[in-house]
């Protein structure tokens, strides 16, 4: 396991060094600039943005919300948020161009509704499974299981 | 006076039981799956694009490329719902108070390190990945490099993250998300399996919603896709004419096709090159923003053309577009490609003179090939010598 581990180590540091050596070797200052600033900000957008939104979101919800809707919001995001995110160039980008509509010549502020219900129903369909299970746990260990109210 | 001591959150400031290593080890098996594709399927895209290629890039399966590129762009779609839970689910680490020992503290800055390239490289990818598909470039980089070079980079930093990771990875693999210390659904709404199920879910509307666009039948389903058919056409297209600035030159009637080797040199009128023999083939132009299409191309095979200077068997050829501008204005169809049957002169397309936007007066299809290399608007072909 620890040859393994080290071997493993060793080929991906050697790996991830060709990768540095074609990126610093093939681009001038200004263009490894801009790509220092998109690697940086992809960071600096997670890890201080929009990972602590979802965190200060949830903890909120977990106080303000009682559990079955709190579980359907979650699972709405879960679905709903990365294809939006995934939807941002197409929704608001710069790639469209009229002379070309087989280039983002959709209607995407439609389309994005109708995915955004597609995912509203699945975690609809997840909340009341779990809801059911739960009631009918519930019920089973009703006199025996300690009371969770 | 005492001032408040300011709250910084450290690792246990997180109250989710659903985080877990259980969680972030499946997840990551998966993620770890669908970088591995996007990397070789990315590597055949860029060996197709090497100019001198010490073993050829074969001319078939006819579908090579398409299936390899799309799945290129599908698998990097999928991670991006899973990379995101994943994230999510091991934040708290980032809040890690450093350890006090010197050792294990150079230890530990080097992990990190390693997960902020790991981390920064993956999100760049796929960042830009999704925004070049959409044609949105907004970067001064060069995409194509930066690209190939930070997919190494993080394919490197993922096989060392496995490898720090190994005897977690396993430890959690070998155990039920939602044993013993496991929340209860009751009160937090859902089981680990129940956000795994979720980010599985979360990953599947991503690839469906966006991942098939030009594919019959399911681009309608593929709402938020940047790409799409044409109606009248039928086939997406990249650069216009207008673009290109050829609508001059390519509907001039000083238009010839030459055909050169060392000193001999063929030139042909577009009616000349419709007088040669014409043969018909259904090849798709697929392209490594994942999107492909079939057409059914008519022309003379690039095989008749080469014959009309005596092209030794197995030359390779230099194709000149007419265009005055992009990368692609010059480029090579290997000896293996011009010798192939099914690689045309594109006159024709669907059973119509080819469009200006798809090439008029002559492209080059060929078959398994990117499609930024079936040049358009051909002024010269040249054998290499």
């Amino acid at each position: 396991m620890r040859a393994l581990r080290i071997t493993l180590g060793g080929v991906g540091v050697l790996i991830a060094g060709y990768g540095g050596w074609l990126l610093f070797s093939r681009q001038d200052l200004r263009q490894l600039t801009n790509l220092a600033e998109w690697i940086v900000g992809g960071i600096v957008l997670h890890d201080a943005v929009l990972a602590p939104v979802v965190v200060v979101v949830g903890w909120l919800c977990a106080r303000a919300l009682p559990v079955h809707p709190r579980g359907l919001l979650v699972r709405t995001v879960i679905l709903l948020g990365p294809v939006t995110l995934i939807a941002v160039p197409v929704l608001f980008g710069g790639g469209s161009d009229p002379t070309n509509p087989t280039i983002d010549g959709r209607h995407y502020g439609h389309g994005w509704a109708v995915v955004a219900l597609a995912c509203v129903l699945v975690a609809l369909l997840a909340t009341t499974m779990t809801w059911v299970t739960a009631r009918h746990d519930e019920r089973r260990h009703d006199g025996t299981g300690p009371d969770r109210r | 006076m005492r001032l408040p001591r300011p709250v910084v959150p450290d690792e246990d400031s997180f109250s989710s039981r659903l985080r877990s290593p259980t969680v972030s080890a499946r997840l990551g098996v998966v993620v770890g799956v669908c970088f591995g594709t996007a990397f070789v399927t990315g590597l055949i895209s860029h060996y197709a694009q090497v100019r001198d290629q010490p073993v050829p890039f074969p001319v078939g399966p006819v579908w090579g490329y398409r299936v390899t590129q799309g799945l290129h762009v599908i698998s990097g779609t999928a991670a991006i719902p899973l990379l995101l839970v994943k994230l999510w689910s091991v934040f708290p680490k980032l809040f890690a108070r450093p350890p006090r020992r010197i050792g294990l503290l150079v230890i530990e800055a080097a992990e990190r390190v390693s997960i902020a390239v790991l981390v920064g490289a993956a999100i760049t990818e796929l960042a830009t990945g999704v925004a070049n598909v959409a044609q949105w470039y907004a970067w001064d980089f060069n995409f194509r490099r930066s690209h190939f070079a930070l997919a190494w980079i993080a394919i490197g930093a993922m096989v060392a993250h496995i490898a720090v990771k190994l005897p977690v990875i396993r430890a959690a693999l070998g155990v039920d998300p939602d044993a013993d210390d496991a929340p209860d659904a009751a009160v937090t709404g859902m089981t680990r399996r129940g956000l795994l199920r979720m980010a599985w879910a979360g990953s599947a509307v991503a690839v469906l919603a966006t991942g098939f666009g030009t594919v019959r039948g399911l681009g309608r389903v593929s709402v938020l896709a940047a790409r799409s058919r044409d109606e009248a056409e039928g086939l997406p297209v990249n650069r216009s004419a207008v673009d290109a600035g050829v609508t001059a030159s390519a509907t001039s009637t000083a238009y010839r096709l030459v055909v050169s080797r060392d000193s001999r040199e063929v030139a042909l009128t577009r009616e000349q090159l419709l007088a040669l023999p014409q043969h018909t083939e259904v090849l798709p132009i697929a392209c490594v923003e994942g999107w492909s299409v079939d057409g059914r191309w008519t022309g003379p095979r690039i095989r008749d053309l080469l014959d009309l200077v005596d092209a030794p068997s197995g030359s390779d050829v230099v194709v000149r577009s007419l265009q005055q501008r992009g990368p692609d204005r010059v480029t090579t169809l290997q000896g293996n490609f011009a010798d192939d049957e099914r690689t045309l002169l594109a006159l024709a397309l669907n059973g119509e003179p080819l469009a200006l936007d798809h090439g008029f007066p002559a492209r080059v299809i060929a078959p398994n090939r990117p499609g930024a290399l079936q040049t358009k608007w051909v002024a010269a072909l040249e054998v290499a010598t």
